[in-house]
């Protein structure tokens, strides 16, 4: 009897669970939106989050809802989160550009250098799993064209087999690695948004520490180093100070 | 009290003075009282004493009995005369005391002392009688009393006042309150004027009408008629919410009292019972009262975005007078806002002209009256408008809101679309147009309704056990693919091999049948063997199979082989040569055993040459 305890509170539980069907939810909260009830909307996206599920649109959908509510550094935190899912997505992008325009810091990015910023292009091209997906694709081919190449009667075709295996097999490596770059992005996220109205980088960890500079809601950062509360954060023009963590929302 | 003798009234007095004949002395000073003698408990009476010259001081008695209401109030007149040479100066100074009736009785009140020139002069001491309850209902001038004291020098509050009329006093921000200002008299009163105007604060205020010389009408107020006269009438609009009070308006009269008898005056006896100075006219300042209004709020709910500001009534027309038209050709479009209320804030309508059609600026023309009613008429939008291009175009309807007090709600009018035809060639070349040249604004994207596929959270293909098991699939099918290929090609070669080997075995067991056959004399049996013992020789021996075994095959296959020509050519002419000796005519003995010899020798010939090379496939 003891053995069938969980299964059968799981069947008590389940009609609470269906009560809050995360597509039901999402659905209420689109028409809550188009009604103008953005925060109601945001209860129930924040609810089916809350439930362990995700998906693109969900963080777009989201993001757009703390925007109708002037709560920014919401609304960019769940464009980037969803950005992390789908990398280039046209509405995500629009959509924060014009978030980050609403809050107060604006910062001129230290240029890269144009392989770099050609690399970050590819990169974002897909998510993790859409290159996952196409490295794999990949190697099926690499592979058909190896045993092409190896058992073909003919010397053209083996040929052929050989150039098109080589290239195969460079994609797969090419792939493989962006998935693994953007699984990184996803997994150990090192970005943060800041949520505090205002806060003072300190030039070390500690309230004594002199401070460096003043940053307001909604910024972005690169988390570096942490010490206890302390997170130490790089900004998009490379400044460089520490705040508290507590400030802080993880992409 | 008598401040000032106005030109007019002093004209007649003048006049009377120039006639005065005989000699005039100088009166000795007499302090006289007058008030009256009996009261009511209650009333408030006038105690005035009067002095004909300037004392030092001037002590009044108590009053016991009756309660000071106000004063004293001290005035002071003065006249000079010059007759014959002899100057004459006439002083006087009088002592105003308001005074309450408290409790009935008889109450005396003793003399009032002035000092003058170190003489003390003693008014007399007099006595009056309190009895019965004050009526407010009876007029105070009509007492029977009245006529025993000296008519007062001011008329009473009840005989000349000043009221305002509101016609709201819970009105709406923004709404129009009428505020009439009435003088109500029981006196003549000569002429008025309006002292001060009240400030209005909090208002917006626009006068209606404020006649010099207002029609009359007369009001019975608690039994008493008064000639009514509407001297001004006021719109105002509260600018906010909340209590606001109107200031009282001052306005001073002129009227025409009875003159008061001044006891040892002989100047006074003479004039009495002349026509002129049995009235007197007496400046008098009167206050009207004060209003307070409760300003309600305009409701938020529902207020429509074409709202204009204005409360009361609108009527919204709208007129294009062109509905055709070529390019670059003038319309106008005249839009009337008409109605009551606080036109002179009104907004002008959102017009919005569609692009291709150049708007200007209206012109505002204004046709506002301010009627007894309030304010009411119209204003006239006049929009030119231009087209730059050719086509249809449609002016969307335009709306005017405004806020009906009355039944407490908003009213939007509506006006249009108006359509217009616009014909001709575009007079500037129109630049191609990109829609992102005219952006009106940024604004976020809507959000997404579809294609909406919840994952639970962390879950990515990207190295899980999903994604490893897919890179190994294809990894273990290539394998087993490559194991499948060579396991094939194996297969086949021993297959080869084997035929190879046992090929030349196998045709001389088929010789041998052949043999057999040709001594037993079954002639196409022997030629079955033989035709068979050959052709599977060569099929067997050059791994090609019996259905594409021909002679062009048969030779590539030897040439392939490295069999010299000659050899592959002598061959397969004995192969023709025996399957030709079927059918040859002769001696079939010496036949058979000559294509048998044939066959015999082309194979062990061919394995020969075959064998010395190793096997190939």
């Amino acid at each position: 009897m003891k053995r069938f305890m969980p299964i059968f509170v799981l069947l008590l539980v389940s009609p609470v669970l269906m009560a809050g069907n995360p597509e039901e939810l999402v659905e209420r909260a689109g028409k809550a939106y188009a009604d103008g009830n953005y925060s109601h909307a945001v209860a129930l996206y924040e609810q089916v989050l809350a439930m362990g599920y995700d998906a693109p649109e969900l963080y777009y959908n989201l993001g757009n809802a703390y925007y109708r509510e002037g709560r920014y550094a919401p609304a960019i935190l769940n464009y980037e989160r969803g950005l992390r899912l789908r990398p280039s997505d046209p509405d995500l992008l629009h959509n924060l550009g014009l978030a980050r325009e609403q809050i107060q810091d604006r910062f001129q990015p230290v240029p890269e250098l144009f392989f770099v910023r050609w690399w970050r292009q590819v990169l974002h091209l897909f998510s993790t799993d859409g290159w996952a997906r196409l490295g794999l694709a990949c190697l099926v081919l690499f592979l058909a064209c190896l045993l092409w190449y190896l058992y073909a009667p003919d010397r053209r075709m083996r040929q052929w087999a050989f150039f098109l295996a080589l290239m195969l097999a460079g994609l797969t490596t090419l792939s493989l690695i962006s998935a693994r770059q953007q699984y990184r992005l996803l997994t150990e996220s090192r970005e943060a948004i800041l949520f505090a109205p205002r806060a003072t980088a300190k030039s070390a960890p500690g309230m004594d520490s002199p401070d460096l500079f003043v940053i307001h809601e909604g910024v972005k950062v690169l988390v570096t180093d942490e010490v206890g509360d302390w997170a130490e954060v790089r900004l998009p023009n490379n400044l460089v100070g520490w705040i508290r963590k507590e400030h802080l929302e993880r992409i | 009290m008598v401040k000032t003798i106005r030109y007019r009234a002093m004209l007649p007095l003048f006049f009377a003075l120039l006639c005065l004949t005989g000699p005039l002395r100088a009166s000795d000073p007499v302090l006289s009282v007058s008030a009256p003698s009996r009261v009511a408990v209650g009333e408030r009476f006038r105690l005035v004493y009067t002095l004909n010259a300037r004392p030092a001081s001037f002590e009044a008695p108590g009053f016991e009995g009756f309660r000071l209401v106000s004063g004293p109030s001290q005035s002071s007149s003065s006249s000079t005369q010059i007759i014959n040479n002899q100057v004459s100066t006439t002083f006087t100074v009088s002592y105003t005391y308001i005074l309450e009736a408290v409790q009935e009785g008889r109450f005396r009140l003793s003399p009032a002392t002035a000092m003058m020139d170190g003489d003390r002069i003693r008014s007399e001491a007099i006595v009056i009688e309190v009895s019965g309850q004050y009526d407010p209902g009876e007029p105070p001038s009509g007492q029977p009393g009245s006529s025993v004291s000296p008519p007062p020098q001011r008329a009473g509050e009840r005989d000349l006042f000043v009221r305002a009329e509101v016609s709201n006093r819970s009105p709406f921000q923004s709404q129009q309150v009428l505020v009439t200002y009435k003088l109500y008299t029981r006196i003549p009163v000569s002429r008025y004027s309006v002292e001060r105007l009240p400030s209005y604060q909090g208002f917006w205020s626009e006068t209606l009408s404020a006649p010099s010389q207002p029609p009359t009408t007369t009001e019975t107020i608690e039994g008493l008629t008064y000639t009514v006269a509407e001297i001004r009438r006021v719109a105002l609009f509260p600018q906010r919410a909340g209590e606001l009070t109107i200031d009282p308006l001052e306005v001073e009269c002129l009227v025409r009292l009875p003159s008061g008898q001044r006891r040892g005056s002989l100047l006074d006896e003479f004039f009495s019972g002349t026509p002129f100075d049995s009235f007197q006219s007496v400046p008098q300042n009167i206050r009207s009262n004060a209003v307070r209004l409760q300003v309600r709020p305009l409701p938020s709910r529902d207020r429509p975005s074409a709202f204009l500001g204005l409360v009361g009534q609108l009527d919204l027309n709208a007129r294009l007078d062109a509905r055709e038209l070529k390019v670059n050709e003038a319309a106008s479009l005249s839009v009337t806002l008409s109605g009551s209320g606080n036109l002179r804030m009104l907004d002008e309508p959102l017009v919005q002209l569609p692009p291709g059609l150049e708007g200007f600026d209206p012109q505002i023309k204004e046709d506002i009256t301010n009627g007894p009613g309030g304010i009411s008429g119209s204003r006239t939008f006049e929009y030119l408008i231009i087209p730059r291009e050719p086509g249809e175009f449609e002016i969307p309807a335009f709306q005017a809101g405004f806020f009906d007090p009355v039944n407490e709600r908003y009213v939007v009018r509506r006006a249009g679309p108006f359509r217009i035809q616009v014909s001709g060639s575009p007079g500037t070349p129109v630049a191609v147009s990109d829609p992102s040249d005219r952006m009106l604004g940024t604004d976020i994207r809507f959000i997404r309704h579809h294609g909406f596929r919840l994952s639970p959270k962390g879950d990515v293909f990207f190295l899980s056990r999903g994604f490893w098991m897919a890179v190994a699939l294809p990894f273990l099918l290539f394998v087993f693919m490559m194991a499948y290929w060579r396991h094939r090609i194996r297969l086949r070669s021993n297959l080869a091999l084997a035929r190879n080997r046992r090929a030349e075995r196998l045709a001389r067991r088929r010789l041998s049948q052949a043999k057999r056959f040709m001594k037993q004399g079954i002639q196409d049996g022997f030629h079955d063997e033989i035709g068979r013992a050959l052709w599977g020789y060569l099929s067997d021996k050059l791994t090609i199979p019996g259905s594409s075994l021909t002679k062009d095959s048969v030779l590539a296959g030897l040439q392939h082989r490295g069999v010299s020509p000659e050899l592959a050519g002598s061959s397969l002419r004995a192969i023709e040569r025996c399957e030709f000796a079927r059918f040859a005519p002769g001696e079939k003995g010496v036949q058979l055993e000559e294509t048998y010899r044939l066959a015999l020798e082309t194979i062990v010939k061919l394995e020969k040459e075959i064998s010395k090379k190793p096997w190939k496939r």
